[in-house]
């Protein structure tokens, strides 16, 4: 009875154990503790809502850095999904797990459906090879090196890429919309994946030059119609991601952006550093690649960690990698006689993609190496000068597709088959093993400091310190100040650390500055502090904190000595940065934390985010501020210590009153306790109202804003309601300061949400109909 | 009549190839930067040359080396190192290059060099001040370094290629005929007549090379058809185990040669996938057991056959074209009786 059962839902339990075993997955790599740090911090999987409250929001950023217009709205919906799993699931350790799971659980099943799509196995006769192909690629050596190991947001491009090819493919082949829904549902709440444009491009580029050539030698009548159905796919998905993408569109245009994807395409520094990187990069070979393995050559150049794992295994198991290379060759020499028509011609554009994306992973093929350096020269290439990396995730996706086809070749041709699939299997799990020496690999330049850790209590109570005593308006020096935007904090119970963007923001909602990089659009004002520190010449370092607005400092001394020699501090630079360095720039101790490993100093000279005459201020969120300036006569200067920005504007507020400034932050500042709110209602107008001072808005102090506001140019142009007139002739203002560059956001949205809310309705609508019809 | 007929053989035979090879020779003379005009090189195959370690140049070793003077107004040594590597360059990183007369007891010419200068050239040029009367005479050289550790090291072999250049001003070049008429003789000999000379050459070469493949191709010569894959394999073999660098023309001849093998021959798509794992397995060979196979040159070639074997599959699919699809008919094709 039972084994007929067993037998019946075979499919599912075997689901049902693999999702078992990927849910298990990180309580066995990380035994309980976080698996946190980096660039990504990966944070957001375990604060969700804060990293959406302060990052995410608002297009005016900070994180660890000086504020620019960045785009960051891409992880909007999914943040909002988390915050909401938060809530439900009630735990940091399992909503972090569950993060760290998911990619892997829906790649492994996303990645099914694709080779299921492709191979039109509509009565599950290639299950088994269809399962082990997406398991080559879940479990290939590339994929933890290139992805798992990193787990930056790209790691959401598993599961998203194949369910998009998916989709595609399926509505072309039965032109049902409801796949185009599906795609643009999934996109939307994945979004943080398809901002990872490089390596999105990674994949479609092989695939798109494999189509083109596929077509140009394979008769088919369709071709028109197959491009009428990729543009019906095509534009609502993009429409779907519009929300953010317009917005990045925009700070490209605009002055001082420092997103990611505008920096690295279109900046000259990155075009600079093209030819450098792919010559220094380009040293591996396509033999590797081909056995499933990550280039050789480079861990060693670059002395990876992962040179370590090469010398004691993989260069021991090099020859059961042979598989691959002998399931390939069998799969090309007789998909002949062995695949149908259809098939044939799916292997066909795969066979060809496959071979263009051999090229692109590897570059280092004699003059194609000068072919690829001599394309950087095309605007927007200069994105691969990583090659290794954009386009690793992309080649692993075609390879293991690949892969598939011949297992079904060989499963048609070879009575032994079984063996080949066992011993594959082998191979697969052999390498997954190493899995764990991988992402638990050592902190980089360090012998063994452990990359997972808790945060500890005394590190999250003394955030909670911070929060209290420093106004949101205020930013904060961290101490060591490094030679990246990175802080360390230590684990309570081992020697592990976090080692990433410094996460004082997400706690606290103040920004601080932890290292060269937080001023990376001024990176001469980053050289200067480091030589003051160097030098020991407070007097200036005191000036240029100052100016921006600096006015405390977190000093962090548990760190761990490995880490300080590591490449995150700089020798000379950690050296100075001692009691004396403390002494000359501080006034007072404000906090320390429990075991003294946290403390919190306020500066010597304390600044103002706004300044002017009779100026008070209140923060709303990071893009927008109060102002209300009292007994305004003749014309007066306004200073706004953020960098400047033309998308900075003041718009008179109508009734002129203060209500909104119940209390103040403390006796000595003109600035009313902040309040946070996302949005009041009044944003959009803001895209078409009329500002003030928009002709005297200019740099100030090298950096910052300022505005001339001139009472009689306010009495002429603007009607008494948004101005109050006092006896003496002089005027109270009420302004709101607001980053208008937001409403790109909002507009945007609306499109965006409007296609999502179509979807949905769409899907409920065919499933109703689909009901209705049984 | 006779006559008339005759025309096409003449242009075809004679005039055609004769115009590609001054095509050649032009382009070559115009375009190939390595040519100085004012510099004689002799490459010296007499010289000696003593290298105490072969795997690099160690801290306290010294490269000695003599060779007479071929001509005056020496100027410059060319010594083409083995290796040199500068993974973290440091400019104290210094390789010492000094230069005497033989009889002479102190150094004419003694300068350092940037280990990081050296990385990637394969001819590093140690110039100087030219000495006017150098003919006949005996130099000696030595070569030592300050860093040799795994990142950062320079190797020489015993039979590193040394070549001795000459400078002759454009203004004495002119105004001695005598000198003219000797500089341009040995030119010729010496300079533009070299394997890295021709080598370079063969990109513009390339017109001449299409035109003889497509004489082949029309060839009603069965026995010619076949040599033209055969030579292909020869030309891969000479481009890894002996040319070093990676030189376009030499790359698109080869492609251009299998190409037409597979056109004339009829060779199917499998006998090219073949031939790619054949390289793909000699790749990790030379990897595991042969470090001194040109392991680059053999990545080049086994991805070459697996772009050829995807088109070919293409092309299949739309036009039938394999006859020798299987090894055993492709082996009889080449080395079996001519049809």
């Amino acid at each position: 009875m039972i084994i007929e059962l067993i037998k019946k839902h075979k499919f599912k339990i075997f689901n049902i154990l693999l999702a078992i075993f990927f849910l298990a997955l990180p309580y066995i790599l990380f035994k309980g503790k976080y698996y946190i740090g980096g660039d990504d911090t990966r944070l957001e999987y375990i604060f969700p809502w804060e990293y959406f409250k302060y990052t995410s929001f608002p297009v005016w950023q900070h994180f660890s850095a000086l504020g620019s217009f960045r785009t960051t709205q891409f992880l909007v919906p999914f943040l909002l999904i988390w915050s909401l799993f938060d809530i439900i699931l009630n735990s940091k350790l399992i909503l972090g797990y569950l993060a760290f799971s998911l990619p892997m659980l829906l790649g492994f099943f996303t990645f099914r459906l694709m080779l299921k799509e492709f191979l039109r196995d509509d009565n599950n006769k290639y299950f088994i090879e269809i399962i082990i192909g997406a398991l080559i690629f879940i479990f290939s050596p590339i994929i933890a090196i290139n992805q798992i190991f990193l787990f930056l947001s790209t790691i959401w491009l598993m599961p998203l890429i194949p369910f998009l090819t998916y989709c595609f493919f399926k509505y072309i082949r039965t032109e049902n919309k409801i796949y185009i829904a599906y795609a643009v549902i999934v996109a939307t709440i994945f979004s943080l994946g398809l901002f990872s444009i490089p390596w999105v491009l990674g994949y479609i580029i092989p695939l798109f030059l494999g189509m083109i050539i596929f077509t140009l030698f394979v008769k088919n009548d369709n071709k028109i119609k197959f491009i009428k159905k990729s543009i019906q796919y095509i534009i609502p998905v993009s429409l779907s991601q519009i929300f953010w993408a317009f917005p990045l569109l925009m700070t490209s245009v605009g002055n001082q952006s420092s997103n990611f994807v505008s920096s690295s395409v279109f900046s000259k520094s990155a075009a600079d550093t093209f030819t450098p990187v792919v010559n220094a990069t380009a040293v591996g070979n396509i033999f590797y690649p081909l056995i499933n393995l990550f280039h050789r050559q480079i861990t060693f150049d670059f002395d990876w960690q992962l040179r370590f794992l090469f010398k004691n295994f993989y260069d021991k198991t090099l020859l059961i990698n042979f598989i691959y290379l002998l399931i390939l060759f069998i799969g090309f020499y007789y998909f002949k006689k062995n695949l149908n028509k259809d098939r044939q011609k799916i292997f066909l554009f795969l066979i060809t993609s496959f071979v263009i994306s051999l090229y692109l992973n590897t570059v280092n093929i004699g003059p194609l190496r000068d072919l690829f350096i001599s394309l950087g020269g095309i605007p927007g290439v200069v994105m691969f000068r990583n090659f290794y990396d954009k386009f690793a995730m992309g080649y692993v996706m075609i390879f293991a597709s690949v892969l598939t086809f011949c297992l079904v070749v060989i499963k048609n041709k070879l009575k032994s088959y079984k063996i080949i699939l066992i011993l594959l299997l082998i191979v697969i799990g052999v390498n997954a093993i190493k899995l764990g020496d991988i992402i638990n690999a050592p902190l980089w330049t360090t012998q063994s400091t452990g990359r997972n850790i808790n945060i500890p209590t005394e590190y999250l109570n003394f955030m909670k310190d911070v929060e209290k005593k420093v106004s949101p308006s205020n930013y904060i020096f961290s101490v060591p100040f490094g030679t990246g935007l990175y802080t360390v904090i230590k684990d309570t119970d081992s020697n592990s650390v976090y080692m990433g963007t410094s996460p004082v923001i997400l706690f606290t909602g103040v920004n601080d500055f932890s290292g060269w990089y937080s001023f990376q659009l001024y990176s001469i004002v980053s050289n200067t502090i480091n030589k003051y520190i160097i030098d020991r010449n407070y007097i200036d370092l005191r000036k240029i904190l100052y100016s921006y607005n600096i006015n405390y400092i977190i000093l962090t001394k548990n760190i761990p000595p490995q880490v300080k020699k590591s490449w995150v501090y700089e020798d000379k630079l950690l050296k100075t940065q001692d009691q004396e360095f403390i002494e000359n720039l501080t006034n007072r101790k404000l906090a320390e934390s429990k075991n003294g490993n946290y403390v919190l100093y306020e500066m010597k000279d304390k600044n103002k985010l706004i300044n002017g005459q009779g100026v008070e201020y209140q923060k709303i969120n990071d893009i927008k501020f109060k102002i209300y300036i009292k007994n305004l006569k003749g014309k007066m200067d306004l200073s706004f210590n953020e960098p400047f920005h033309g998308g900075w504007k003041l718009f008179l507020q109508k009734d002129t009153n203060k209500d909104w400034c119940v209390s103040m932050v403390n006796a000595v500042t003109n600035e009313c306790k902040s309040v946070h709110k996302f949005i009041e209602g009044d944003e959009i107008g803001y895209f078409f109202d009329k500002s003030v001072g928009v002709n005297s808005h200019n740099i100030y102090n090298k950096f910052a804003n300022k505005w001339t506001i001139d009472s009689t140019e306010i009495k002429q142009n603007f009607s008494s309601k948004y101005f109050k007139l006092n006896s003496d002739g002089s005027i109270d203002l009420e302004m709101v300061l607001y980053f208008v560059p937001q409403s790109y956001f909002y507009s945007a949205s609306i499109v965006s949400i409007f296609v999502f809310i179509t979807a949905i309705i769409f899907i409920i609508y065919k499933f109703y109909k689909h009901e209705k019809k049984k | 009549m006779k006559r008339k007929n005759k025309i096409p053989k003449v242009r075809n035979k004679i005039f055609i190839p004769v115009l590609l090879v001054i095509f050649w020779i032009i382009f070559s003379l115009i375009f190939i930067k390595t040519i100085n005009y004012s510099l004689l090189t002799y490459e010296d195959y007499f010289r000696k040359l003593t290298v105490p370690s072969l795997d690099r140049i160690h801290v306290g070793e010294k490269i000695k080396g003599e060779f007479m003077a071929k001509e005056n107004n020496l100027a410059i040594l060319l010594i083409k190192f083995y290796d040199a590597k500068s993974k973290n360059p440091n400019p104290n990183h210094i390789l010492n290059f000094r230069i005497k007369e033989k009889k002479s007891n102190k150094w004419f010419y003694e300068h350092g060099y940037n280990i990081g200068q050296i990385e990637g050239t394969l001819m590093y040029p140690f110039g100087f001040n030219s000495i006017p009367n150098s003919k006949g005479k005996t130099y000696e050289f030595e070569i030592d370094s300050n860093t040799s550790d795994n990142d950062n090291y320079v190797s020489l072999k015993a039979n590193a290629t040394v070549i001795s250049g000459y400078y002759f001003s454009k203004a004495e070049l002119l105004h001695n005929p005598s000198i003219l008429i000797n500089f341009i003789e040995k030119k010729i000999i010496f300079s533009v007549i070299s394997i890295n000379f021709i080598l370079r050459s063969l990109i513009f070469l390339m017109p001449l090379i299409l035109f003889i493949f497509w004489k082949i191709l029309t060839s009603k010569i069965a026995k010619e058809r076949q040599v033209m894959a055969l030579v292909t394999f020869i030309a891969i073999a000479i481009d890894i185990l002996i040319i070093r660098e990676n030189i376009l023309g030499v790359v698109i001849s080869i492609c251009i040669a299998w190409i037409i093998s597979i056109y004339i021959l009829k060779i199917g798509s499998k006998i090219s996938l073949l031939i790619g794992l054949f390289f793909v397995l000699l790749g990790f060979t030379s990897m595991i057991l042969l470090p001194d196979l040109n392991i680059f040159k053999i990545n080049q070639w086994s991805y070459f056959f697996l772009v050829v074997f995807a088109m070919q599959i293409l092309f299949e699919e739309k036009y039938d074209l394999s006859k020798f699809s299987t090894p055993k008919e492709f082996i009889k094709a080449i080395f079996g009786k001519n049809d």
